[in-house]
Parts: C-alpha cells; structure tokens; sequence
C-alpha cells in the first residue's frame, strides 16, 4: 500500500474533522508535497459544499406543525383512554360483586342474568379478538385506491 | 446544540422525503415516529444532543419498514428511484437553485442506496460521524470507510457524467 493509498483512505475523515490531531497532521503533511492527493482533496471538498448547499425540503403546510402540535393532545387522549377503561373494569367488578351478594334473587333468577350478561361478555370478546387479528394480518392496508 | 421539535421534524421530514418520495406516507411516517418519540421508554431526553439522531433512527426505521411493506405490492424497484433529484422538483424552489444543484442531484440518484444515504447524513443533515453510526445502527468504525467509499463512488459518476 502506498503512501497516497494510506492518505485517502482517512481523506474524508480529514476533511470532516473527525480524525485526531495526529493523524490530521500526517495528512496535512503529505497533502502538502502530493499533488495527486491535493486535487482529490480540492475536488472531495467542493463535491461537500455542493452538497450542503441544496435547498433543504420543507413542508410549509400545517399538517407537519400539525403532527407536533397533535403531540400533547395524544398523550392527554392516551391518559384518558387509561382511565375510561380502569374505571369501566372496576365498575363492573363492584357490580358483579354486588350481583353476588344480592340475597334479594332467587338462584333461578342470578342465573338467568348471569348467563345473558356472561354470553354477552364472550359476543363481545370474540368480535373484539375477530377485529384485532384482520388489523395486524391486513396485508393491504397500506395500499392507497 | 439543541433544536426545537418543529426544526427536527422538519430535518426528519427531508430525511424520510429522500426515502418515500410521497408526503401523505411522509406524514404517516412522522406522525408514527413522533407518538413513539413521546412514549417509548429508551428515548432520550428531548433536549438532549442524542434526541435528534435517536429521532432520526426511528424516522428512518419506519419509513424503511413502509418501504418495503409498499415494494411488496409493486413491481418497480422504489427503493432506488426516490432521490433528491425528485425531492428538488417541489415547486417551492428557485430555479436558478434547481440548474445549479441538477448536476450533483442527478449524480446523488445515480448512487446506489446506501451510499446516498451515508453521504446525505454527513454532508445535507450535518451529523457526525457517532451519529450517523447511531442512525444506519452500524459500528462507528466503520461509518469512515463506507462514506468515503461512497463520496468517490459520487465523485466518478461526476467525472464520468461530465467527459459524456
């Protein structure tokens, strides 16, 4: 491997400044007397410039302001939507607890509205898990009609 | 330095713009990442130096993951044809920038993947080289080598483009 092989391997991490002080002076050092490793080094620096001088893409149109806007509105809704259902589920636990207690039904009776609100729960649940697994396993839903 | 979270999404916006070429999957994309930024446990604080980099890991993620979800349904290679050439064509840009830039956007699109998007971290985003390890999840050692390899790669589709 040659000198100038050496150098341009670390060219790019010399001009990026991300080379140690002793390693940027050996570059710096051999630059100075090669002039093949010179005009890389001219052209690799004005290939960079160009670079960081295209316009940068911008979305000027509220949506983008929108989305970090939306940020603290979504954590509050997430906040929220925690509480609605930990009340829900505790507000049915008291009531099945109630129903348990209750002395004032015949056995006949708890079953009967054990047995409509249990098939209802499992309706429920079953349509739930339907719906959740077609979501993940869509294989189309991100194709735009 | 730290940026406020309009900027960063901004950067992020062209980032991921580079990657899908069509802003509703753009904002998709963003919108996803920007939940995840506030909710995931690994985040680093917002106006920390890592944030933006981290932010940038997972803009990139996403839009890869849609990438190539979408690459599935569709018989053209995407992945290669999206650039910045396409992205300097917004009708928000002076032209005499566009003639200027044509050159160098053409060669950009002519590279291939990797190395656009290495060179275009460096030298368009202005990350260094820890951060661009931390965006592409590469070693940092090795974030030197391939973004030189890349930069020539650049540099001789210049030359050749220009003795055509």
């Amino acid at each position: 491997m040659t000198q100038c092989d050496k150098v341009e391997e670390k060219l790019s991490g010399y001009l990026d400044g991300e080379l140690t002080q002793q390693q940027s002076q050996q570059i710096r050092v051999h630059i100075e007397s090669c002039e093949d490793c010179q005009q890389l080094q001219t052209e690799l620096l004005s290939l960079k410039k160009d670079i960081q001088q295209i316009p940068k893409i911008r979305d000027e149109d509220a949506e983008l302001k929108k989305i970090v806007g939306d940020l603290a509105s979504n954590q509050i809704q997430q906040w929220a939507w925690t509480l609605v259902i930990l009340g829900s589920v505790m507000m049915m636990g008291y009531s099945i607890y109630e129903f348990i207690i209750d002395n004032s039904m015949s056995s006949f009776e708890k079953f009967m509205f054990s047995s409509l609100g249990i098939g209802g729960l499992l309706l429920f649940i079953s349509v739930l898990r339907q719906r959740l697994i077609a979501l993940k396993t869509d294989k189309y839903k991100d194709i735009n009609l | 330095m730290t940026e406020p979270l309009q900027i960063l999404t901004q950067d992020a916006y062209s980032m991921a713009y580079q990657l899908l070429g069509k802003r509703e999957d753009v904002l998709d994309v963003l919108q996803d990442a920007a939940a995840v930024a506030l909710s995931h446990d690994s985040a680093p604080p917002r106006n920390s130096d890592e944030f933006k980099p981290w932010f940038f890991k997972v803009v990139r993620n996403r839009a890869l993951d849609k990438l190539r979800r979408m690459q599935r349904f569709s018989h053209e290679p995407i992945q290669d044809e999206t650039s910045v050439a396409s992205s300097i064509n917004e009708p928000q840009m002076q032209m005499e920038q566009i003639e200027l830039k044509q050159d160098i956007s053409r060669a950009l699109s002519a590279l291939k993947f990797e190395q656009r998007e290495i060179v275009l971290l460096k030298d368009y985003h202005g990350f260094n080289y820890a951060e661009i390890a931390e965006v592409l999840d590469i070693p940092q050692g090795s974030v030197m080598s391939r973004l030189h390899r890349a930069r020539m790669a650049l540099r001789k589709i210049l030359v050749d483009s220009r003795n055509n």
